[in-house]
Parts: structure tokens; C-alpha cells; sequence
């Protein structure tokens, strides 16, 4: 008697269809095996990281990774940090790299209050003199960025070694005393 | 002909897994390299204030002192002493250093001129001879709190021209390197 012949092959034909699948479900299923992963997370000082410097203006916070700066700027004369704050190398046996990227400002762009800033410029420099920069400079009401990217290629800082960043601020004679501009800029580090 | 079908469905097959292996790797490789880095955050802010110190204008010559006070053009006619073509006085109760920094010149062949601050003494910033600095940069002087202290100049030319000197009147916290400029234009005519 032919198989194909009988009247519940189409049931018959979806029971070993089905008992198949399960078959191969349950065996991918169980051929497996398991490697252990024991990740420990050591809370340690960043080897790349910020330290007060002699020009740092009044009224700054520095930390190893976080510090705010509280800069004046004067209406139709420029001011200059020389040393406004040092990013060090604490690492002994390695050079590390870094780079400024810009994160945010405030005011933003469009607003008439941008037009109290002619530029706020963050120049890198190291012992040989100037390395890198990131600056803000204004047209009209917006904020203009170089490198225009918004973040500068990465620099290597030697070992045991510290860089300092020049900042240096402008505005323009109609400036209003008071007006207020709040700035972040990441300092990505390669490990 | 089934054959070469065959073979070139298993080259094509080949070429694909090879494709897909590479793309994962890349990824794979990328991930690493990108991973291993931190984030340093600095939050700078920027507040416009009144200038520590005031442009004023002086006695001799003629001055304009521009918005804020914070930069001035100085004219001169012929030959002399001007005694005193700037005040500037100190507005934030403080004691700051002062100086002056030439860093243009136009057209000075025969100009001959000195710029001093006047502070009770002389003390002599600028000097140019034969139209070549002698001295491009002051030293540096106290200027306390509340304080008014002049710029005065002495020039001798033997020429029908117009001379401009471009200084820097450079305020500075004692101590530090924190300073501010201001722009002074001299002309000589």
C-alpha cells in the first residue's frame, strides 16, 4: 500500500513536518556551551587630566576631569589667560592623545545677545609654544567654529608631561556689561 | 553546461562569504579601536564686564577715546614735548601693572619719539630713532587702586609726513599672566 494512497496523508505529512521542526529546535537548542566572563571595574584617576594653572580666572572649579572656567571679557579689548588651565599627561610610561569637540553654547545661535562676543578662542599650547586651537568667533548673531567640524584632530601629549590652555576673549565696544556666555567642550582622551 | 553553472554558483558563493567575513571583521576591528578612550568636560564661561581701567582724555594734543574707553587715537602736531596726551585712571579698586607695547609702525624714516608713562617719576615705554625701535616694549608699572596715571610724548621729525605708531596700553594682575589690551594710535603730523 502506497503511503500517498491513504486518505490522512496531508495530516500525517504535517505531524513529521512539525515533529522535525521540533526535533531541530531541541537539538540546536541544547548543543551549546558557555564561556565565563569576569569583568572587574577599578574606579581610578584618569592618567590624562586637568590641574589649576597660575592664570586660572577667579571663581573657577578644577578637577582632574571636569572644570569650569569663569571668564571675563572686556568691550573693545582683548583678554588673554596665558595659562588658564593644565591638562596633564600623569602616565610615566606613555604618551596620550587628545582632542577639543564642542558640545554646546549658549546663547545660541540667531540670538541678538551672541552679538556681545567678537571670539572666544581656546588655544592649546605646550613648552615649544602653540600646539592646537578651537575658537568661537561671531557673525552677526551666530557662531562661527574652527575647525568648522566643531572638534580639532587628536594631539599627543609625551609622557610625564603637562600642556596649558590660552584663553582669550573679545567683545566688541557696544557690548552690554552682564551678558553671559555658557560654553562645554569635551577632551577626549585615547587611552 | 549544468557543470560550469555549478562552478560558477561556487566561486560566486566563495566570493560572497569572503565579502561578508571581511565587513564583519572590519567591524569587529573598528569596535576595538574606537572603544578605548574617556571624555574630559570643560564648561568655560565668558562674562562681559566694565573694563578695569579708563582711557581719559589728556591736556596736550588731541584725543578720542572710543566706546568703553578701552581704545584711543592720539594726534599730534610738530615737534615737542605733550605732556599729557592720555590719562587713565583705575575703576575696580585694584592694583593691576601697566605698560606699553609698540607693535606698528608706519612710514618712519625720520621720526624720532618717545613715549613715557607718568606715574610721579618717568618711566620711558616706547623710544624710536631714526624711525627703528630702541625700545618696542615698557617696563612694567604699578597702577593702585583708584589711581590716575599719564602718557606723555616727546617728538622730533624733520619731515612733512604722517606717522602713526600702534601701541598696545597692556593691563596686567600683578604676578600673574593675565592681561588685557587696549589699542592707542599716535599719529604724528
Amino acid at each position: 500500500m502506497n503511503l500517498r494512497e491513504i486518505a490522512f496523508k496531508k495530516p500525517l505529512k504535517l505531524l513529521m513536518l512539525l515533529m522535525t521542526s521540533v526535533l531541530i529546535a531541541t537539538a540546536s537548542a541544547t548543543i551549546y556551551y558557555s564561556l565565563t566572563m569576569q569583568p572587574q571595574v577599578t574606579v581610578i584617576a584618569p592618567v590624562l587630566k586637568f590641574s589649576t594653572a597660575p592664570d586660572e580666572p577667579t571663581g573657577s572649579n578644577v578637577q582632574d576631569s571636569w572644570c569650569s572656567l569663569n571668564a571675563s571679557s572686556y568691550p573693545n579689548a582683548t583678554l588673554t589667560y596665558e595659562k588658564a588651565v593644565y591638562i596633564n599627561n600623569t602616565d610615566g610610561g606613555s604618551a596620550h592623545s587628545f582632542r577639543l569637540r564642542h558640545v554646546s553654547i549658549t546663547p545660541a545661535n540667531g540670538t541678538a545677545t551672541v552679538g556681545n562676543w567678537t571670539s572666544i578662542k581656546f588655544l592649546v599650547y605646550n613648552s615649544s609654544g602653540y600646539v592646537f586651537s578651537l575658537n568661537y568667533t561671531v557673525d552677526s548673531t551666530n557662531w562661527i567654529l574652527n575647525p568648522s567640524s566643531g572638534q580639532t584632530s587628536y594631539y599627543s601629549v609625551p609622557q610625564s608631561t603637562g600642556w596649558w590652555i590660552r584663553l582669550e576673549t573679545l567683545s566688541p565696544a557696544t557690548a552690554g556689561t552682564g551678558n553671559n556666555c555658557d560654553i562645554k567642550i569635551a577632551v577626549d582622551v585615547e587611552q | 553546461m549544468v557543470k560550469y553553472s555549478n562552478h560558477f554558483k561556487r566561486i560566486r558563493n566563495r566570493i560572497l562569504g569572503a565579502v561578508a567575513l571581511s565587513i564583519l571583521l572590519g567591524f569587529l576591528l573598528q569596535n576595538v579601536a574606537g572603544s578605548a578612550y574617556y571624555s574630559l568636560l570643560m564648561e568655560p564661561s565668558t562674562t562681559v564686564t566694565s573694563p578695569p581701567v579708563e582711557l581719559q582724555n589728556g591736556t596736550a594734543g588731541t584725543s578720542t577715546i572710543y566706546t568703553n574707553s578701552t581704545s584711543a587715537k592720539v594726534s599730534v602736531v610738530s615737534s615737542g614735548d605733550f605732556k599729557y596726551v592720555l590719562n587713565m585712571t583705575e575703576k575696580r579698586g585694584s592694583t593691576w601693572t601697566v605698560r606699553l607695547n609698540a607693535y606698528n609702525l608706519s612710514d618712519l624714516n625720520s621720526l624720532n619719539c618717545s613715549i613715557y608713562i607718568y606715574d610721579g617719576s618717568d618711566s620711558t615705554q616706547i623710544v624710536i630713532l631714526n624711525g627703528a625701535y630702541v625700545n618696542q616694549t615698557g617696563p612694567w608699572n604699578n597702577l593702585n587702586a583708584s589711581d590716575t596715571e599719564y602718557i606723555w610724548m616727546h617728538v622730533e621729525t624733520s619731515g612733512a609726513e604722517t606717522y602713526y605708531v600702534y601701541v598696545y596700553l597692556e593691563i596686567c594682575i600683578p604676578g600673574i599672566t593675565t592681561y588685557a589690551r587696549y589699542i592707542i594710535t599716535f599719529e604724528i603730523t
